[in-house]
């Protein structure tokens, strides 16, 4: 027999009726004993903890008419103090000596409810990322049967859904039939997942471009397939055309390279014609000219046809950097020897403008490693551009030293007109020349600077040009540490020397 | 018997009180409704309510004229909650018989 009095009362009660209630406060389910009206006459510890109240408050309260249920009912406990307490009840009648009990037997469903409640969000969420995705999505079981299809699919191919589920991937693709799809899927199957990049056939017999990644589930249900569809058809066409317009221009470009080879060729025949004829006029080879104006004609003849020669010589070297033909030779080059060399190729110019090169260094500067040539070349460009641009009678100071991280500097400075930063990067560039006055007077491809800097890139140096409008300009090449010194010297060098 | 009609619907006796929204809301609110007119309050927009009716558990239907009565539960078996509100609830059970259960 259940006692019948409020807990409040056991003291008054027998000693097994005590060993009861103890016994119902140790169950892990909240107990109330109801009267018929519905007022509370015991409670147990957990049914306290339940409803956040002590037991000795419950009884005497009224909780609810004992109507009898037939299976769990789900109510809701507000609490203050916590979030509320969800409870399955359950309520049997119990017959007493003085009245009819009921009992009300209360389960903790808290924790159940919210991790379903959790599990119900986390499964709304996964479904609307595929719902709502921009991709495509299907999923298919592991034979590649579509399970599921999303809308964003069915835009992209215009198939409705009753048309896709239930096919394989070969109904779409247009690259691969059903041998090859079931390739793939015993790939994915034992990779676990994979990315390519196929053709999708539309409904309406269109072909699209589409990224295709899976990934494979093998402990849902028997094995399913995440396979995520995009469309890459505009990015493809995309590559498609830069790759096109790549390829003309390039093509454009190796044209061009072409033309000015050849062309530099056939027209150094002519010129050489005419260089060499007027030389043979002016030697008076054959006997004298005649008028005294005629001496004047022929120098120009052979001074504007060594210019057309220096030109074509410029445009020939261009179109070999740009075809990466222009070859360095990896010389050891003794760098006074070559500044002596390209003052002497300049002497007539810098004695016909009245200027002169003072050449310093000092007298233990290592050699350099390099193409002999190449180096003449890019100091007699220097060096024509000081004297043309120079002041009168101004100096030409032709410099080199050693730096004190081991490389080795090269500098041609003069006290010429100079040039503004917007200049400088203008002469560093092919095709340009410094519109002014002065630089008009000297005809010229504009190439030489241009020249200059490419072929210091290819020695893995700088050309740098310093220069202040109406103070004059300095060019200096820098040429690495490893380029310094004998080629067995050259480690120790720099690395004492850092 | 007392045929007389539910209060009037300004003031109506029965007064459920809920929390939140879930099918067992959803059902008793549905259940409660065909007693008569109810008003329902969530325990969450008016606690003062719900401590002053001394609500121990949702949703709790209580009546709240001179013969007062309450029921926690969602209140499918609409026969025995007739027979404890009493009358006049209780004459109109033999006539309306769709309770709400379980989905």
């Amino acid at each position: 027999m259940m006692p019948s009095a409020p807990k409040t009362t056991t003291t008054t009660m027998t000693p097994d009726v005590t060993l009861y209630t103890l016994a119902l406060d140790h169950l892990a389910e909240g107990v109330l004993l109801l009267e018929s009206s519905g007022r509370i006459v015991y409670a147990n510890h957990q049914a306290a903890m339940l409803f956040g109240h002590p037991a000795d408050a419950l009884a005497g309260t009224t909780f609810s008419a004992p109507i009898r249920t037939t299976g769990p009912v789900e109510i809701t406990i507000p609490r203050t103090d916590r979030r509320p307490v969800i409870a399955e009840m359950q309520v049997v009648p119990l017959q007493a000596e003085t009245d009819t009990l009921s009992l009300v037997s209360l389960r903790d469903m808290t924790g159940r409810y919210e991790a379903e409640a959790q599990l119900r969000e986390s499964e709304a969420t996964y479904r609307a990322v595929i719902a709502t995705a921009n991709d495509g999505f299907w999923l298919t079981d592991a034979t590649g049967q579509l399970l599921e299809v999303n809308d964003a699919y069915l835009r992209m191919t215009g198939f409705s859904r009753s048309e896709l589920l239930g096919c394989r991937p070969d109904f779409v693709d247009a690259d691969e039939d059903a041998d090859a799809v079931r390739a793939r899927m015993a790939e994915v199957l034992e990779s676990g997942g994979a990315m390519f990049e196929t053709r999708h056939r539309t409904r309406d017999g269109r072909i699209i471009e589409v990224e295709v990644s899976v990934s494979f589930a093998p402990s849902i249900a028997d094995g399913r397939l995440f396979v995520f569809i995009r469309d890459i058809t505009p990015r493809k066409r995309a590559e498609a055309s830069i790759l096109a317009a790549k390829t003309a221009a390039e093509q454009a470009n190796h044209a061009k390279s072409e033309f000015l080879a050849a062309m530099s060729h056939d027209l150094r025949t002519p010129l050489n014609a005419i260089i060499g004829f007027a030389e043979m006029i002016q030697m008076h080879m054959f006997g004298p000219l005649g008028d005294e104006h005629y001496e004047g004609y022929i120098a120009d003849i052979h001074a504007s046809g060594e210019l057309l020669i220096s030109l074509v010589d410029d445009l020939l070297d261009l179109s070999k950097v740009e075809a990466g033909k222009f070859e360095i030779q990896e010389q050891v080059v003794v760098v006074p020897t070559v500044m002596a060399l390209a003052r002497q190729q300049t002497a007539t110019m810098a004695a016909e403008a009245d200027q002169t090169i003072v050449i310093d260094h000092a007298d233990d500067l290592p050699s350099l490693r390099g193409d002999q040539r190449a180096l003449v070349q890019v100091f007699y460009n220097l060096l024509t551009n000081a004297i043309k641009f120079n002041r009168p009678n101004g100096p030409i100071r032709f410099t080199a030293a050693l730096a004190d991280d081991g490389s080795l500097e090269v500098r041609v400075a003069d006290e010429g007109i100079g040039m503004s930063p917007d200049e400088v990067t203008k002469a560093l560039k092919p095709f340009e020349q410094i519109d002014s006055a002065h630089a008009r007077k000297h005809k010229g491809t504009g190439l030489g600077l241009y020249l200059c800097v490419q072929i210091m890139r290819l020695f893995g140096g700088k050309l740098t040009v310093d220069s202040t409008p109406n103070v004059g300009t300095t060019v200096m090449l820098w040429f690495p540490p490893t380029r310094v010194g004998a080629p067995a010297a050259v480690e120790a060098e720099a690395g004492d020397t850092a | 018997m007392a045929t007389a009609p539910p209060p009037s619907p300004q003031t109506p006796v029965l007064r459920l009180f809920v929390l939140g929204q879930s099918e067992t809301v959803r059902r008793a609110i549905a259940n409660a409704r065909t007693l008569g007119p109810v008003e329902v309050i969530d325990v969450r927009d008016d606690p003062g309510a719900a401590e002053a009716a001394r609500i121990l558990a949702t949703p709790t239907l209580i009546r709240t004229d001179d013969t007062p009565a309450r029921i926690v539960g969602d209140l499918r078996d609409l026969d025995a909650v007739r027979a404890h509100l009493g009358p006049p609830y209780d004459a109109l059970g033999a006539e309306n018989h769709h309770h709400h259960d379980d989905p």
